[in-house]
Order: C-alpha cells, then sequence, then structure tokens
C-alpha cells in the first residue's frame, strides 16, 4: 500500500479514522447511483425476511398472508403487484419503510424506505381500496411526485405511482380516505 | 502532552501483542535491557518503527531511498545499539515516536556538518545530506512524513486484525464488505465494489441485511483501531486524542493542532 497521501485525505485515509462517527457510519453508505440496484434489491427480497423485525406479527401470522389469495408472496414485488394484495401486509410494509426511514443507522437509504412507504400506499389505495395513510391527497400527491421524480425507479414501479397518483388528482381516492381528518393526516408524521 | 505514559497494557491475543508497533513504554524500558529479552524488545521496536522513520528521510527530506537506508544503518548502528539511545527515552517527556525521530534528526544534522566539513576539506561532498536544510517541506511539517507513516502503520494492524478476526469468526462477509467498499477506496483510491456484487457474492437477502453488515464492518474496524492506539496511548482519553491527532496528520494538519 502507498506511503504518499492520496490527493485527498480528506476523502480517503481520514475517514478510516473516523469510521464511528454517527454521520459518517450511515452518510452514503450506497451513493445515489446505487440506489436503483439497492431499491431492485429491496423489491425482490422475501417480504417475510424484512417485516419479521417489526414488533407484532407472528411468524406464522406473517406465513398465512404471505399465503394471500392461493398466491404465495414472497417478495416486496410479488406483495405491490398482486392482484389483490392483503392490506395488513400492506400497512406492515409501510410500518417497516418508515420505521427503517427514521432508523437512527438509517439501515436501508432513507430514499428507498421513502419509496417503498408510498408505495406501499399507493397500491392499499388503488388495489384494495383501502387508505392506509393519514395523509391528505395533496401531501400524498406531493410524495408521489417527488418519488416519480428519482430517475432511478424501475418502470412498473413508476407505472404503479402514476396510476395512484392519477387517481387522487382525478379524484378518485376512497370515500373513506378523502374524508380524513386533518388532525389524523398530521399525526401521519410522515416521513420526508 | 504525553502521549504513551502510564496506559496499562490492555490485554489482547498474544499474536496481536507480538505483531503490532507495541509501543508501550514497558516495551521501551525492556529493550534498553542487554539481556536476550531485551534484544528482542529492541528488534520489535525497530521493526516497527523504521518504516515511519524511513519515511520521514525520503518524504521529508527527499533524500534516495538508498541514502535513507544508509543513514538509517548509521542512525541503528551508532546511536541506537553503540550508544544505547532507547536508555536515555523519558517518559515524562512525551511520545515515545518523537524521542526518536528527534533523535534521527540530530544525527542526520551531525551528518550534513560532517558532510559539510569533508567538503572544505576538499574531500567529494555527500549532495543528498549536503542539501538536507535547503530542501522545502512537501507534506507541512517536520515530522509529518513520519507521522503520516505512523498513521499508516496503525491502520495496518488494525486491518490485519478485523480480517483476522472476520475470517476466525466465519463473517468473510464484514470484511468483504469492508474491503470492497471502505478499505480499498480509502487507501488505494479503488472503486467500490458495486451492491449488485456485494449482494451476489455473500447472499444479502435485503438491503437492511447488506447495510447492517457495513455499519457493523466500520464499527469493527473502529474497534480494532481503537485498540491498536489503546495500546500505546494509554487511557481513553488519551486514545481519544491521539486518533483525533492521526485523523489530523492524515486530513492535512499537523499533530496537535486544533483541540
Amino acid at each position: 500500500m502507498p506511503t504518499e497521501l492520496p490527493p485527498d485525505p480528506e476523502k480517503s485515509w481520514a475517514s478510516l479514522f473516523d469510521l464511528d462517527d454517527a454521520e459518517r457510519l450511515t452518510d452514503r453508505a450506497w451513493p445515489e447511483e446505487e440506489l436503483g440496484a439497492v431499491m431492485r434489491h429491496q423489491l425482490s427480497s422475501p417480504v417475510q425476511f424484512d417485516l419479521q423485525a417489526l414488533p407484532g406479527p407472528s411468524a406464522d401470522r406473517l406465513e398465512a398472508l404471505c399465503a394471500a389469495e392461493g398466491l404465495v408472496i414472497k417478495s416486496f414485488n410479488d406483495l405491490l403487484f398482486h392482484p389483490h394484495p392483503p392490506i395488513e401486509l400492506l400497512e406492515m410494509t409501510k410500518r417497516f419503510a418508515k420505521a427503517t426511514h427514521g432508523h437512527p443507522d438509517a439501515i436501508v437509504p432513507k430514499d428507498v424506505a421513502l419509496l417503498l412507504y408510498y408505495s406501499s400506499i399507493m397500491v392499499a389505495l388503488t388495489r384494495c381500496g383501502k387508505r392506509i395513510t393519514g395523509l391528505s391527497d395533496h401531501d400524498l400527491a406531493l410524495g408521489i411526485r417527488w418519488a416519480l421524480d428519482r430517475t432511478w425507479i424501475d418502470e412498473p414501479t413508476r407505472r404503479m405511482l402514476n396510476e395512484g397518483l392519477n387517481e387522487i388528482t382525478a379524484g378518485s381516492g376512497t370515500q373513506g380516505a378523502r374524508n380524513q381528518t386533518p388532525s389524523a393526516a398530521s399525526q401521519e408524521n410522515v416521513p420526508r | 502532552m504525553l502521549r504513551e505514559s502510564g496506559g496499562k497494557m490492555k490485554q489482547g491475543s498474544d499474536e496481536s501483542r507480538r505483531s503490532f508497533p507495541i509501543t508501550q513504554w514497558s516495551l521501551v524500558h525492556r529493550a534498553g535491557r542487554e539481556d536476550t529479552e531485551g534484544k528482542q524488545a529492541l528488534a520489535t521496536l525497530l521493526r516497527n518503527y523504521l518504516p515511519a522513520l524511513r519515511s520521514h528521510l525520503v518524504i521529508r527530506q527527499r533524500i534516495d531511498g538508498h541514502r535513507a537506508n544508509d543513514l538509517l544503518q548509521g542512525f541503528l548502528t551508532a546511536k541506537v545499539l553503540e550508544q544505547r539511545l532507547i536508555v536515555k527515552a523519558d517518559q515524562e517527556r512525551g511520545r515515545f515516536r518523537t524521542f526518536l525521530l528527534t533523535a534521527l534528526d540530530r544525527y542526520v544534522i551531525d551528518e550534513i556538518r560532517y558532510s559539510r566539513a569533508a567538503k572544505r576539506a576538499g574531500q567529494q561532498p555527500d549532495a543528498d545530506v549536503d542539501e538536507l536544510k535547503e530542501m522545502p517541506t512537501p507534506l507541512g511539517g517536520p515530522d509529518r512524513a513520519f507521522d503520516v507513516a505512523w498513521a499508516r502503520q496503525v491502520l495496518a494492524e488494525a486491518e490485519r486484525r478485523m480480517r483476522g478476526e472476520c475470517l476466525t469468526t466465519g463473517r468473510p462477509d464484514l470484511w468483504g464488505v469492508f474491503e470492497g467498499r471502505v478499505l480499498r477506496p480509502a487507501m488505494e483510491g479503488a472503486e467500490p465494489v458495486k451492491y449488485e456484487t456485494l449482494i451476489r457474492d455473500f447472499g444479502f437477502r435485503s438491503p437492511a441485511e447488506a447495510s447492517n453488515v457495513m455499519i457493523t464492518s466500520k464499527r469493527a474496524f473502529a474497534r480494532h483501531l481503537r485498540a491498536v492506539v489503546g495500546e500505546y496511548a494509554g487511557d481513553e482519553a488519551e486514545t481519544d486524542a491521539e486518533i483525533r491527532d492521526l485523523y489530523r496528520i492524515v486530513s492535512g494538519g499537523r499533530a496537535g493542532d486544533g483541540n
């Protein structure tokens, strides 16, 4: 290994003496250009593996939910593109995304967690007719537009979000959801 | 501030104690003895410090490698062995590596004077040594090259220990992720191993798992680094101060700058 210092030691050697710093620990773990790969990995990850970390659902319950409609749900992709996804799994996915987004170690890149968060809400809305968020249509649309601005999301996810956005902006969100009170929405504490 | 004073030797494996630049004063004191154990301790000290001393001559003083080797050899023979320099190291007066570097610089200055005297007497001057005084300081300070080399050695030891631990505890993923994503890019400017390659090589089931391994590996390296520094720095506060110093040195500052 070299003895000479590299041109920009601040970005190289020095970082090795500062790895335990809380910010450096999680900052830039996976850079922007790799978020597409991380997102693809997230969507192909076993639902049961990630959701078992949540408090509440037992392994048996998760397994039962993943066997919904006789179509075994293995991955988040399977869930988000299932014709009749179990609403309970979508809610768990939303909780998982929210928890990882807010995790002090930022276990999953925040943008990826946020995309999973909005995706679960959109799928619940468009395919189950259920609103699993307290966000107003306006705030939800803002979030979806933010997600659509990510250059690294895949086409199926982009289409699904676009469909959801169209439903919201066309005013076809579920009636119950539209009647959400501002106070309920404000309690959502959306990750941003 | 005393850097290598008073700290109790931390418990580590025999392997790690044998192989790292252990610079505790107990070792320095042993190296001052003339028995077999003293000679072994002296050999350990020299083996660990010579790369940093040589870097000081080559990088700071811009002496060519062969001449630097000659000077180091002369320093070892005349000062360390014949005059038993190590016996004069005083724990109360600061870092051992500063003591060693100061002694080397004095030796080199003596060589310069000798060379100039020889030149005046009509003998062939030694250009390398003769020009030492006018040499610029490419890395910013009189002992910076030495400190950088020392920092490099500390990193290398932390790396060696972490790799060993990862492999012996069946965690090649920790080592692989750290080496591919953090260590090689930092030390060699290598491109980080791609995320997709990591998940393929190590079979991570989700980004959460991959990220956990990444974070755990960084923490493991930080722990090993701290252990390495702690073995010569002393107590927790001294260890913190030394790590901050090494960070500053490598970042371009000087040891002891700042708080």
